[in-house]
């Protein structure tokens, strides 16, 4: 029995304020009985301070008076955001796109102004270029499953704040990366010694580049993973120079001279790599990684993301490949299987320009779609997700919009890249421009691109959102087509019609992703929750 | 036949440290004869044991709730080929018919906080046989499991966004990874707290009708409306994962055949959510009176005030500390320990900003736990408790078996093991608490005549094997009744 509960009222006013100031709206009595608990209040306390049989009484009166209207209360809402200019977070973003193309760029500078990029040289003869193409386009194919699985997985557990077994799994795929990209040479070997596929000394070459770029590219996704993408900058620079140095001071061969700045990348981006790894474990006080899963679940739950990064990269290529190892409309005549066309490359690297000026907008539309996700979600009640779904799918057509804009001015900076080239004073460059094949790829590949960059905005979204299984399929279908009209073109008419099959392809996976994307957009609510 | 238990933990022993945990260990240590399945739910699985293993245990089930994609990832004893094939097997439709139906019940119980424990344990039981044949992550991350989680909370309130319901399933995921193990059969189970990890014990009462024993340590309902409290914000969550425990906890309470908590105080909360007085035996926490033994101070050392305390609001070292500035304006020699590891981050830069503000950098040492805590206790003069929440705390019990004076806040069942043995005072009462602690300090023989009682009262009714014992009639008890049945 409670005591005549007048006297006590205004103690009891006050100890329920107190109580709704710490807790905000009580869930129930026992919240509040909780909190009386804890404010170093007893059974006794509550009899003669509140005139209460005991506590849960006690939360009782409170609970019925916050019910009442007693107590005035404040819910605070989400903490402001700072502000940032729309066209300030863009150019952030545009410009964190931009930094990926930077270390190629800068590349290609060089490669104009001194001859010499990190791996090739503009002097190096054709069956040299040819090995090194093989080798480039081999290891971009072999470290692309391998560094989204190491990704994936490393930044998973960075999130979980588990570093030490981010540098764990990251130095396993690695290890497990190293050792396929070798033991992959064997057969390569064993191949060639059956059937005589292409010269020895091009086939030496190859594995020597193949195998040091693959490391790079290794040491690459190590790195992104620590977040010091920034560095790839620096390290191509430092590499590069250490190129120019050994050729242009030392007088050393294209071939020596790439050895040495190959050697100084790997070796710079793995000491860039391991340090941070380490500086990042050892700010978690540990250092052996405590009851690692099963390496049969590790491989299985990247297994997706592996397979993702191989199609991906397999596509990027693949028409190279198809172009290079047919005769068909070929002025050069080739003598090998595999034979480098500079003209075709050229076409290609012209429409690349297009990949970075869309890569920029991508990174901003994803990263502005993470962004707003969460705020958005915050905002929306659960009973008016169809008016929320239905704004997704706008914002989804406003940035394709955008995209597409973007694109024609993409465009048109790829051609003028085209007509500015024409007249820097090398013979080669500008034979190789005013070659028949070569404006038409471009404008293939440029149009291609423009279609992969539509795809890519959505694989992206996918990826965000865990839906990797979907663009997985986009992927692979669209390497297909991409591979079957290429090659069919390219033995039928004309070795750079090969060029088609990244345009047909591109549409495929452009069509394919957007269709994916929407429907992940049309249940965006379900999408989210099941992504993490 | 050997008796088996399943010792079920949640975010202690043996991966943690602390009272419950230390108490596992000396339970498990002294009923050698005993073979005890531990099936620990810890936070993640990345973390190492606190305490060696002990030889009749014979097997850990563990069950990582974070750090982990999916729960098939730490499933011991499964080929990896089945872990595929139930993922395989695990199909959209399926889902749809059978368990959709199942969750919705689920989440009725949970809505309604487990008024009914008895449907709300059915359900579990059923959930547990879907998992037992169907992938766990499949499911959960499932449209229709999203669905029916949406539809259910949209017709219970019209509160939630969709951020509150992305999360609180969220949750649920990582909570209902317990139903995904498949615990060995035993003669008894003993869930250490009334928690998630009672769960396994009331769905093998419910298959097996093995008996099960329920301690609690702390009141897990209690604090968990403390921790949640802080979700100011996230009002729906709140008021969902409150739901969620209340009918997790009653589910405890209902299928457990003893309740076992550590103090009278404890009895409160569990009477008041439904708990049969007949089904409650209150065992007190017990010390190895032979590790902590008494030994005398260190002659002309200077007076020594202590502490053992994790770094935690609820241990209110702020209190502690206004206490030893009150004490050093009489007292200027005296010097200020707390052993405890830090376990709120935040807080310890208020203590710390607090210890500089009172000047007391010099005479304060704390946020460091130490191995030798007996040394800790022997080096006191006074060992000082400011808790503001406690249950049955072995800092009290182990300083009075150490023969020292004790100045303890008067919460949860601190006043059933001090009684008239040291001075309790009313908790966040810094006049008091400094009072308190001069009385002792300026009175050698006070302080004597305390500790002297206090170890008798430990002698008498807090041995380690007292305690132990008191357990294994329990296990023998139900365990025989179970073969009798």
């Amino acid at each position: 029995m409670s005591a005549d509960p007048r006297p006590f009222a205004p103690a009891l006013d006050a100890l329920g304020q107190r109580v709704i100031d710490r807790i905000g709206i009580p869930k129930d009595e026992w919240e509040i009985a909780a909190q009386l608990e804890v404010l170093g209040l007893r059974d006794a306390d509550a009899r003669s301070l509140y005139g209460r049989r005991d506590l849960f009484d006690l939360a009782r009166a409170i609970h019925a008076q916050f019910h009442a209207g007693v107590y005035p209360f404040v819910v605070e809402g989400e903490d402001p955001r700072p502000y940032v200019h729309p066209a300030v977070a863009f150019a952030r973003r545009y410009a964190a796109g931009l930094l990926f193309s930077a270390p190629m760029a800068l590349q290609a500078a060089t490669m104009l102004v001194w001859g010499y990029g990190i791996w090739g040289a503009i002097d190096l003869d054709l069956t040299k270029g040819s090995a090194i193409a093989l080798a480039f386009i081999a290891s971009y194919i072999v470290a692309g499953g391998f560094s989204q699985a190491i990704v994936r997985r490393g930044l998973f557990y960075i999130y979980q704040k588990e570093e030490v077994l981010a540098r764990w799994s990251a130095l396993r795929g690695w290890s497990i990366a190293m050792r396929v990209m070798l033991a992959l040479i064997v057969p390569a070997l064993l191949l060639n010694l059956l059937f005589d596929i292409l010269p020895w000394s091009m086939v030496l070459t190859a594995v020597a580049y193949y195998a040091a770029l693959t490391i790079l590219w290794l040491n690459w996704s190590l790195i992104y993973l620590v977040r010091k993408s920034h560095l790839f900058l620096t390290i191509t620079a430092v590499a590069l120079a250490a190129v120019l140095v050994a050729a242009k001071l030392f007088g050393a061969p294209p071939l020596v001279a790439n050895a040495v700045g190959l050697g100084v990348a790997d070796t710079l981006s793995f000491a860039v790599a391991i340090l941070s790894l380490n500086a990042m474990v050892r700010r978690r006080g540990a250092a052996e990684p405590v009851n690692p899963p099963r390496l049969t679940v590790l491989v299985y739950s990247t297994s997706r993301f592996f397979v993702y990064g191989l199609l991906y990269n397999a596509y990027l290529f693949a028409d190279r490949v198809i172009a290079w190892t047919t005769p068909v409309g070929r002025e050069d005549f080739p003598p090998y299987a595999f034979w480098l066309s500079v003209r075709y490359e050229l076409a290609m690297d012209l429409a690349l320009v297009v990949v970075v000026v869309l890569s920029g907008v991508i990174e901003y539309a994803t990263e502005r779609f993470s962004d707003e996700l969460i705020p958005r979600e915050k905002r929306v009640r659960s009973v008016d997700t169809a008016a929320f779904l239905d704004e997704q799918l706008r914002i989804d057509r406003r940035r394709a919009v955008q995209l597409g804009a973007t694109a024609a001015v993409a465009i048109a900076i790829a051609y003028g890249v085209s007509v500015a080239l024409r007249l820097l004073p090398n013979p080669r460059l500008q034979e190789a421009l005013a070659a028949p094949t070569t404006i038409p790829v471009f404008l293939c590949a440029a149009a291609g691109y423009v279609f992969l960059m539509f795809a890519l905005r959505n694989i992206l979204l996918l990826l965000t959102l865990s839906r990797v299984d979907a663009a997985v399929r986009c992927v692979a279908i669209a390497l297909a087509v991409n591979v079957g009209v290429g090659f069919v073109c390219s033995r039928a008419f004309h070795y750079a019609a090969a060029v088609a099959g990244v345009l047909s392809g591109s549409m495929v996976m452009a069509w394919l992703a957007s269709r994916a994307a929407k429907r992940v957009l049309a249940r965006l609510d379900y999408y989210y929750y099941a992504a993490y | 036949m050997p008796l088996s238990v399943l010792m079920t933990t949640e975010g202690t022993y043996p991966y943690g440290a602390g009272g419950v945990s230390t108490w596992c260990d000396a339970l498990i240590r002294n009923t050698p004869d005993v073979r005890y399945v531990l099936l620990p739910i810890m936070m993640n699985p990345h973390i190492e044991m606190k305490f060696e293993p002990l030889a009749n245990i014979r097997r850990i089930v563990n069950v990582p709730l974070w750090g982990i994609e999916e729960p098939s990832e730490f499933r011991s004893g499964t080929p990896f080929a089945e872990l595929y094939e139930r993922k395989r097997g695990t199909r959209e439709d399926d889902i749809a018919s059978e368990f959709v139906p199942l969750f919705r019940r689920f989440l009725g119980c949970v809505n309604e906080g487990g008024a009914d424990p008895a449907a709300f344990g059915a359900v579990l039981l059923e959930m547990e046989n879907w998992f037992r044949a169907r992938d766990y992550n499949e499911t959960m991350k499932s449209e229709p499991v999203w669905d029916v989680f949406r539809t259910t909370m949209e017709a219970f309130s019209d509160l939630p966004t969709l951020f509150d319901l992305t999360e609180c399933l969220r949750w649920l995921y990582r909570f209902l990874i317990v139903l995904d193990v498949a615990p060995p059969r035993t003669s008894v189970t003993h869930s250490t707290a009334a928690a998630f990890c009672g769960i396994p014990c009331i769905t093998a009462k419910l298959r097996h009708g093995t008996p099960m024993i329920l301690t609690e340590h702390g009141v897990y309902l209690r604090e968990q409306n403390l921790f949640l409290s802080r979700f100011r914000r996230l009002f729906f969550c709140k008021q969902f994962l409150l739901n969620l425990i209340t009918a997790v906890v009653r589910a405890n309470y209902h299928f457990a055949d003893v309740v076992s908590p550590v103090c009278h105080y404890n009895t409160r909360w569990e009477l008041a959510h439904g708990v049969p007085q007949q089904k409650i035996r209150v065992i007190y926490n017990g010390v190895d009176s032979d590790v902590f033994a008494p030994a005398a101070r260190t002659a002309g050392a200077p007076l020594h005030v202590v502490a053992t305390a994790r770094i935690d609001p609820l241990k209110d070292i702020e209190t502690f500390l206004r206490v030893a500035a009150r004490v050093r304006e009489t007292h200027p020699a005296v010097r200020f320990t707390v052993f405890g590891a830090v376990a709120d981050r935040e807080y310890f830069d208020r203590c710390l900003a607090l210890r500089r503000e009172l000047r007391l950098d010099d005479a304060v040492t704390m946020g460091a736990a130490t191995s030798d805590v007996v040394g800790a206790y022997r080096d006191a003069d006074v060992v000082l408790l400011t808790s503001i929440s406690e249950a049955f705390p072995y800092s009290v019990i182990e300083a009075m078996s150490c023969e020292r004076a004790v100045v303890a806040s008067d919460v949860g069942g601190v006043s059933e093991a001090l009684e008239d043995c040291g001075i309790l005072v009313k908790p966040r009462d810094v006049d008091a608490f400094a009072e308190a602690v001069i009385r002792l300090l300026d009175d050698a023989a006070l302080r004597t005549r305390y500790a002297a009682r206090a170890r008798n009262r430990v002698l008498d009714e807090f041995r380690l094997d007292g305690s132990v014992h008191a357990y294994l009639e329990l296990y023998r008890e139900l365990g025989e009744e179970r073969a009798v049945a």
